[in-house]
């Protein structure tokens, strides 16, 4: 699949393919803004820094009320950043000549195998050897013994699962959103592609948060007491 | 409906938009840790059975653990 974008320009894409050099763009683009509304900001919040203010405070509200205090404030800056690129990238791909880094697998799998990661180092540090009570299931004594091998690999493959399911999910919704788009594009007048450019905003920012929103679920279920 | 629950209910419908794809997931996951586990021991149909069942047991225990958790509690 060959499409012309604006960063072929500078860089040329058989070299270096589009999710890549848009990957790295959006990282640019959301420091640069950072350190643009670091450098002037007031009290009472003006256009931008409005904006940030209003994604920031979305963002630690889910953190705390689901994960508690403490370790709410722990996460938060992973959550956070996830969820601003994410919805970066994602909305990238709805501007003519900008291509959507969060269309391919390998892009979406790197944001979900660091919460895969963070989710088990945490919960070793938290509860050191006693973290492996999370995989037993509910019950605890001699006679259930096989009941919680039988859970350890259920739990096992549950978690093993998750990383996969963050990607895919991820994936699968903004390569059918470029699908539908290309496929319309080409059958239809521009009425209906227009529709499903509305569509596609709706579904970048719906699938921005339900990462972060699992992101912040398993960490939360890595760092609270077994049950 | 206060804001409160308003939040809650979004959040929730998020979280039940995740079940049709985990479903088949989990599946998949045990199906092929089976299958490289039995590659790996040589023991073919064995494990990759087994393993299938146990990613199936996965992805309904997720599905009725995410029935039964009370997200209102959580959301002030």
């Amino acid at each position: 699949m060959h499409e012309s974008a604006l960063m072929d320009l500078i860089i040329n894409p058989e070299v270096v393919p589009h999710y890549v050099s848009y990957a790295f763009l959006a990282s640019i683009i959301l420091i640069a803004v950072s350190i643009i509304i670091r450098g002037s900001i007031k009290l009472v919040p003006k256009g931008t820094q409005n904006v940030f203010e209003v994604i920031v405070e979305a963002m630690l509200n889910l953190a705390e009320e689901n994960i508690g205090h403490h370790w709410g404030r722990t996460f938060f800056p992973l959550i956070a950043t996830i969820f601003m690129y994410i919805l970066l990238c994602n909305f990238m791909g709805l501007v003519p000549g900008f291509a959507s880094p969060t269309s391919n697998l390998n892009m979406t799998a790197s944001m979900a195998v660091p919460v895969f990661f963070a989710t088990h180092v945490y919960g070793i540090r938290v509860h050191k050897l006693g973290y492996i009570k999370h995989f037993l299931g509910p019950m605890r004594s001699l006679a259930a013994l096989p009941l919680m091998i039988l859970m350890f690999f259920v739990e096992v493959i549950g978690h093993l699962a998750r990383p996969v399911t963050l990607s895919v999910r991820l994936f699968g919704n903004m390569i059918a959103k470029h699908i539908i788009l290309i496929v319309l594009g080409i059958l239809t007048p521009i009425i209906v592609p227009t529709a499903i450019l509305i569509l596609g905003v709706l579904v970048g920012l719906v699938q921005a948060f339900v990462f972060a929103l699992l992101a912040t679920l398993y960490l939360a279920g890595a760092v609270e007491e077994a049950h | 409906m206060s804001e409160a629950e308003d939040k809650s209910l979004f959040r929730q419908l998020l979280r039940a938009s995740t079940v049709g794809l985990d479903l088949v997931i989990y599946t998949f996951v045990g199906l092929a840790i089976g299958y490289f586990l039995d590659k790996f021991f040589g023991t073919k149909p064995w494990l990759t059975l087994i393993f299938l069942i146990l990613g199936i047991v996965a992805g309904f225990r997720n599905l009725i653990r995410m029935a039964k958790d009370d997200d209102s509690k959580k959301t002030l």
